[in-house]
């Protein structure tokens, strides 16, 4: 018999068959050439083996939990849900660059954005007018960072936030109620249904006695929905974005964050959602709108690992 | 029982992390192997619904490694016309040299990724699947798309130059 050849490697890996390996055993005890092939064919796989474990950065991992939020949904694929977050205003908005810089680390509903947003009004109305407001733009996100929500604590944004409910010219963001034709007694039914069609997490049933007196799209994609509800008791603000909440110290059973009480400041996350609320009405009321999110938190007290991307894409998900 | 699929968090946490070990092994460096993995699971993803069940990880070992082969030939023919040449013969190189090569890796480890950065594209993927992703030589056929005997001596070949390389880490038995 001749030298092994590439028979070696076959050989060291335990690939040959019982009768082949048996005759290149045989080979290798009396050939000192081959008995070395085999030793250093061995080696090399030893140090392959041996190659110490690599891990994937977490980023990573999140980034791609998020394909499933970036990715543009197909029909009959139960692993593609629509894309969450109305976005009727894809096309004028897709070119600001304030937006990555408000949102990509500290994604927080602060001031700068709700500024620019309101800049910004005059033509996203006009958008709104030619492609209407039932008609999502299916947005890429790229894989960028996943944006963790940290709702603002201050109580001047807490004040802020109630002081503008109701329809308010000068509010920052694009007003939704203005675009139903709706009487105002149905308004908040068709307020409701709005947000629920179009991806936003709803209350089943406001608290009695309050209705939603008005709704804006806030942000420069209007990636914040806004409700605001007023009632017997005092208003409340509900603010909804599609992210992560930063995990607080003290998380409620449920999952509900207690950020501030001097006017109470909730927030938790529903689905891939981050709600939060702020309201000056009693503790009763509170509760019970929260309640009627229904199921607050997912995954088993988990934080959601469901990321959106927010920067929009161009080469990263190109078809190869 | 049909078969239920798999949320896409169950497949990304099942698998990411052997879909990145596999191409940081082929690529050799953290970027290149996050990149190819997003590409991987992108196209996992688009996929998902024609995928029929049968092992999953041969099926993302498969998109892993030829994704990674054809950026590598694409990557060849670019430095071919560069060079005017056949550089067949040449062990791959391409890759050596940057900055963040050695930063990443600790003693061992980074001889192991230096040497199995200089093969050839193909001796690679079959070498990394024989030996960090433990395939059967049969896998590996499958997997690239060759047959049995090319799988032994592109893993024979790939053996013998990385026993060059890795020489004085495990030296043979000396004389006897």
């Amino acid at each position: 018999m001749g030298h092994l050849g590439d028979l070696i490697s076959a050989l060291a890996d335990g690939q040959l068959s019982p009768a082949e390996t048996e005759k290149a055993l045989c080979h290798v005890t009396t050939c000192r050439l081959c008995a070395r092939e085999l030793d250093t064919a061995r080696a090399a796989r030893r140090a392959l083996s041996s190659a110490a474990d690599v891990v994937p950065d977490p980023a990573l991992t999140a980034r791609l939990m998020a394909l499933q939020a970036s990715i543009p949904p197909t029909d009959e694929d139960p692993l593609r849900r629509p894309l969450l977050g109305p976005d009727p205003l894809a096309a004028p908005a897709w070119q600001t660059a304030s937006f990555t810089g408000g949102f990509a680390g500290s994604a927080r509903f602060d001031g700068s954005i709700e500024r620019s947003a309101r800049r910004r009004r005059t033509a996203r109305i006009a958008a709104l007018g030619v492609g209407g407001v039932g008609v999502l733009g299916l947005a890429l996100f790229s894989l960028g960072d996943m944006p963790v929500v940290s709702p603002q604590l201050s109580a001047q944004t807490s004040m802020t936030m109630l002081g503008r409910t109701g329809p308010d010219d000068v509010a920052a963001g694009q007003d939704v109620l203005a675009t139903f034709d709706e009487s105002p007694d149905d308004m908040t039914a068709a307020a409701l249904d709005w947000a629920e069609d179009h991806g936003w997490v709803a209350p089943a049933e406001l608290p009695a006695g309050y209705t939603v007196s008005a709704m804006r799209l806030v942000g420069d994609k209007g990636q914040t929905l806004e409700i605001d509800l007023t009632g017997p008791d005092g208003r409340a603000v509900v603010r909804e974005r599609a992210g992560q909440l930063a995990p607080g110290d003290d998380a409620a059973p449920g999952g509900v964050q207690v950020l501030a009480t001097e006017p109470t400041h909730v927030a938790w996350q529903s689905d891939d959602m981050v709600v939060d609320v702020v309201a000056e009405a009693p503790e009763e009321v509170l509760t019970q709108l929260v309640a009627s999110f229904g199921e607050h938190g997912y995954d088993a007290g988990v934080l959601p690992r469901i990321a959106r991307g927010w920067h929009t894409v161009t080469g990263a998900i190109e078809s190869p | 029982m049909p078969w239920q699929p798999p949320t896409w968090e169950e497949i990304v946490r099942e698998h990411s992390a052997r879909v990145y070990r596999l191409a940081y092994r082929l690529t050799g460096n953290k970027q290149d192997a996050e990149d190819l993995t997003q590409e991987t699971f992108i196209r996992v993803f688009r996929s998902l619904s024609s995928y029929t069940p049968g092992t999953f990880e041969g099926w993302l070992h498969r998109i892993t490694t030829n994704l990674f082969l054809d950026g590598a030939r694409r990557k060849k023919r670019i430095r071919m016309e560069a060079m005017g040449d056949d550089d067949s013969h040449v062990a791959d190189t391409g890759d050596f040299g940057r900055p963040e090569r050695g930063y990443e890796h600790a003693n061992l480890d980074e001889d192991v990724q230096r040497a199995l950065d200089a093969l050839r594209p193909e001796y690679r993927a079959a070498v990394v699947l024989c030996d960090i992703e433990g395939l059967s030589y049969e896998e590996i056929a499958v997997t690239l798309g060759v047959k049995l005997g090319t799988v032994r001596s592109r893993i024979h070949r790939a053996r013998a130059q990385l026993r060059d390389a890795l020489e004085h880490l495990a030296p043979t038995r000396g004389g006897a």
